[in-house]
C-alpha cells in the first residue's frame, strides 16, 4: 500500500515513515503543501496522512482541492490543534478521520489500516473468501485455517487486490502501489511476481485480463 | 438624573434662558404700553399747554384768560384734567376749577414731564414749561390723573406674564423633547454598546448620528484594535501548542522505538510525560481561545446542526463508526453562543458519550421556555451517584481505564457558565451517564 505522508516535522515524518514501513505501507513523503498538493492529484495514493499545519498551503486548502478535483483516496487528518472546530471542519472538508498530536504511532496505523479497509468496501480487518483468511492487521494470510509462509511483497499484491476486489488494475497500477517511485524495477516485475503468487496459492487466485491487467480470482 | 446628566444640565439651561428672557420680556412689553401711553397723553397735554398759554392775558398782578379750554373736565371739580399759571409775584397765581382748593407745588419742579403722587392712591401726570412775559417769568402746568394709567399698565402687565408663563411652560416642554430627542442617538450608542458587550453584535452601526460619528468611529477603531490582539493572541497560542505538541509527537516516535528495543519502561514513563503535558497544553490553548472570544459578538447558532455536524465527526472514528446515534432533535434549536464554543461543547459531551457507550448514544434538543435544553444518554457503566457533582471540575478524572485527561468537561462547564446556562449530570434511562445542557434561547 502507498501512503503519501504529508508532514513538515522531520522528528515526527521520520518516527512515522520508520513504523509505516515496518507495517507494509511505502512511505512517500512530503513536507511542503504545494508540492502534497501536487502530488496527491497526479499520482495514485492508497491513503494520504495529512498534517494541517503545513508550509505554502496548508492542509485543509490542499483537502479541499483535491477533493474538488475528484480525488478520492482516504485522507487521515494529522493536527496539533484539538479544537472541535477543526475536526469538523477537516471531515466536512473531506477528510475520512483524525488523530490529534501528540498520538501514539500504532494508533496512526491502526486508523490508517481501517481507512484503507473501509475504502476497499471491507467490513473487517479479518476477511474470509473461500478457504483463505486474509488478517490486514497482522499481515498474514491462512488457508483452512493454517498460515501461509508469503514474501511481504507477495502478501502485498494479495491484499491490494482484495481492497480493489471486482476492479481490474493494470500492471501499471501495481507498480505504483506496490514499489517505491525510486526503485529499479525491471520490465516484468509484476508478472513474475504474480507467477510466483499463483504457483504457491494455486492458478486461479489471480485472474489475468490480457491487455487489461489483473484482477482477483474465482479460487480465492 | 444626577448633577452630571447632560439631560439635567440642558433642561436647568433651557429653564434659566427662558425664564430670564420671558421676564426681560415682560418688562419690555410693559415699559413699552407705559411710555406710548404717556407718548399719547404727553401729546395732548402739550396741545392743551399751548392752547392755554395762547388764551393767556397777562398783565402782573393780573392774569386773565381768553377762553376756556375746551375740555369740559378742565372746568369740572376734580375732573381728572388740571392746569395752573404761576407768576413770580405775590398772588400771582390761575387754577383751573377742576383742581379745586388744591395747588401743584411748582417750585423745585424743571420744565418737564412729572409724575406726582396726590393723597391715597391718586397718580398724577404734569407737564411744566416755563414762559417769559414782559421780562416775568410764568410758570404754567398742565396734567390730568394718571391712576386709570397706572391701573391699566398693572393690568397688562399680568395679562402679559399670565401668557409669557404659558408660553414659557410650552417652550420649557418643548426644549424636553427637544433634549430627549437630541440625546436620543447617545442612548442608542448605549444600547448598541452593550449589544456589543453582550456579544450580540461586533461593530456601532456607522449612521447613528453625524455629531457622535467621530465617537462611533473611535470606539469602533478602539473595537478593531482589541479585535486584533486577541486574534494574534489567539494565533500565538495556537503556534504555541502546535510548536509543543509536534516535538511532543516525536517524542512518542521515540518512545516507540524504545519499545521495539525492549525498552518498555523507559518509554512508558516518557509517554505518561508526554501526555500529561499535552493535555495541559491542550486545556490552556482551549481555555485561551474560549476567554478572548469573551465578549465578541454571538452569533445566532442551531443546536441541531452543531449536533449533526458533530456526528458525523464521531461517526467516522474507531468508536463512532460502530456505536448507534439516535437523534431526537426539534427543528431550529437557536441559541446564542460563539459557532466555535458551540461545536466545542457538542463536541466534548458527544466524545464522552462515545468513549463509554457500549452500543448507544442519544441525543435530545428540545425548548422548555426561554432555554434550550440539550440530553446527552449513553448506555455505558454510567457513575456512582455520589461522584455525580464531581464531574465537570478541572483535571477530575472518575475513571483512570481510558484514555482522557477530565479537563474536556471542565472545558465544557466553561463554555456553558460563559453563556449563562447550566450544566448538570445524572444516571441516564438508558443506564450509563446523562448530560443536560441547558443554554438560554436566542433572543
Amino acid at each position: 500500500m502507498r501512503i503519501l505522508l504529508a508532514e513538515d516535522d522531520d522528528h515526527v515524518a521520520a518516527a512515522l515513515i520508520a513504523t509505516l514501513e515496518k507495517s507494509g505501507f511505502y512511505v512517500e513523503h512530503e513536507s511542503d503543501g504545494e508540492a502534497v498538493l501536487y502530488r496527491g492529484e497526479t499520482e495514485a495514493f492508497d491513503a494520504v496522512l495529512l498534517d494541517l499545519g503545513l508550509p505554502q498551503m496548508d492542509g485543509l486548502s490542499v483537502l479541499r482541492r483535491w477533493r474538488r478535483s475528484g480525488r478520492t483516496m482516504p485522507v487521515l487528518i494529522l493536527t496539533a490543534r484539538g479544537q472541535w472546530e477543526e475536526r469538523v471542519e477537516g471531515i466536512e472538508a473531506g477528510a475520512d478521520d483524525y488523530v490529534v498530536k501528540p498520538f501514539h504511532i500504532m494508533e496512526v496505523v491502526a486508523r490508517l489500516r481501517a481507512l484503507i479497509r473501509r475504502a476497499g468496501g471491507l467490513a473487517s480487518s479479518r476477511t474470509k473468501l473461500g478457504p483463505y483468511e486474509v488478517d490486514l492487521r497482522s499481515q498474514q494470510i491462512s488457508k483452512d485455517g493454517v498460515p501461509l509462509d508469503l514474501t511481504p511483497q507477495e502478501y502485498r499484491l494479495i491484499s491490494y487486490l482484495l481492497h480493489n476486489r471486482g476492479r481490474v488494475l493494470s500492471q501499471l497500477e501495481i507498480t505504483e502501489h506496490l514499489y517505491r517511485q525510486d526503485y529499479e524495477l525491471g520490465s516484468n516485475a509484476v508478472e513474475v511476481l504474480v507467477a510466483r503468487v499463483r504457483k504457491r496459492l494455486g492458478q486461479d487466485v489471480i485472474t489475468t485480463r490480457r491487455g487489461f491487467g489483473y484482477t482477483l480470482g474465482d479460487g480465492f | 438624573m444626577n448633577s452630571r446628566s447632560i439631560r439635567l444640565r440642558l433642561l436647568g439651561l433651557a429653564t434659566l434662558w427662558v425664564g430670564v428672557s420671558l421676564a426681560a420680556t415682560a418688562v419690555i412689553l410693559h415699559t413699552i404700553f407705559v411710555a406710548s401711553v404717556e407718548r399719547d397723553i404727553v401729546e395732548d397735554l402739550s396741545a392743551n399747554l399751548n392752547r392755554l398759554i395762547a388764551l393767556m392775558d397777562v398783565e402782573p398782578p393780573d392774569i386773565n384768560f381768553a377762553a376756556s379750554l375746551p375740555d369740559p373736565r378742565y372746568e369740572t371739580p376734580l375732573g381728572g384734567r388740571y392746569w395752573q399759571v404761576q407768576g413770580n409775584w405775590p398772588n400771582g397765581l390761575a387754577r383751573s376749577r377742576s383742581l379745586w382748593d388744591m395747588i401743584i407745588p411748582l417750585e423745585g419742579l424743571n420744565d418737564g414731564l412729572h409724575h406726582l403722587d396726590g393723597s391715597s392712591e391718586e397718580h398724577f401726570i404734569f407737564l411744566v414749561r416755563t414762559i417769559w412775559v414782559k421780562d416775568q417769568s410764568i410758570r404754567v402746568a398742565v396734567g390730568e390723573d394718571h391712576t386709570a394709567v397706572h391701573s391699566t399698565g398693572a393690568q397688562f402687565s399680568g395679562g402679559v406674564t399670565i401668557l409669557l408663563a404659558l408660553l414659557g411652560a410650552l417652550m420649557l416642554a418643548f426644549g424636553w423633547l427637544l433634549i430627549h430627542f437630541g440625546l436620543l442617538p447617545l442612548d442608542r450608542l448605549r444600547s448598541a454598546i452593550d449589544d456589543i458587550r453582550q456579544g450580540r453584535r461586533s461593530r456601532l452601526e456607522p449612521h447613528l448620528a453625524v455629531e457622535v460619528q467621530p465617537l462611533v468611529n473611535e470606539i469602533n477603531a478602539l473595537l478593531g484594535e482589541r479585535e486584533e490582539t486577541l486574534e494574534k493572541a489567539r494565533q500565538r497560542a495556537s503556534d504555541l501548542a502546535h510548536g509543543l505538541k509536534t516535538p511532543l509527537a516525536a517524542l512518542q516516535g521515540v518512545t516507540h522505538q524504545l519499545r521495539e528495543q525492549g525498552q518498555s519502561a523507559e518509554a512508558d514513563a516518557i509517554d505518561d510525560v508526554v501526555m500529561e503535558a499535552s493535555k495541559h497544553i491542550d486545556y490552556h490553548l482551549r481555555l485561551s481561545v474560549l476567554r478572548a472570544r469573551r465578549g465578541s459578538q454571538r452569533e445566532s447558532v442551531s443546536i441541531t446542526n452543531a449536533v449533526v455536524r458533530t456526528i458525523a465527526v464521531l461517526k467516522k472514528t474507531g468508536r463512532g463508526e460502530h456505536l448507534f446515534w439516535m437523534a431526537e432533535l426539534v427543528e431550529n434549536v437557536q441559541v446564542n453562543v460563539h459557532r466555535q464554543d458551540l461545536l466545542e461543547l457538542i463536541g466534548v459531551i458527544l466524545e464522552n458519550a462515545a468513549k463509554w457507550a457500549k452500543e448507544r448514544v442519544v441525543v435530545r434538543a428540545s425548548c422548555q421556555s426561554e432555554y434550550a435544553h440539550l440530553q446527552i444518554a449513553d448506555d455505558g457503566p454510567g457513575i456512582d451517584d455520589s461522584l455525580l457533582a464531581e464531574i465537570g471540575q478541572r483535571g477530575r478524572r472518575l475513571d483512570e481505564s481510558k484514555p482522557g485527561s477530565g479537563l474536556g468537561l471542565a472545558i465544557a462547564s466553561e463554555i456553558v457558565a460563559q453563556n449563562g446556562g447550566r450544566l448538570s449530570f445524572a444516571r441516564a434511562s438508558e443506564g450509563g451517564l446523562e448530560v443536560l445542557i441547558i443554554l438560554p434561547l436566542a433572543r
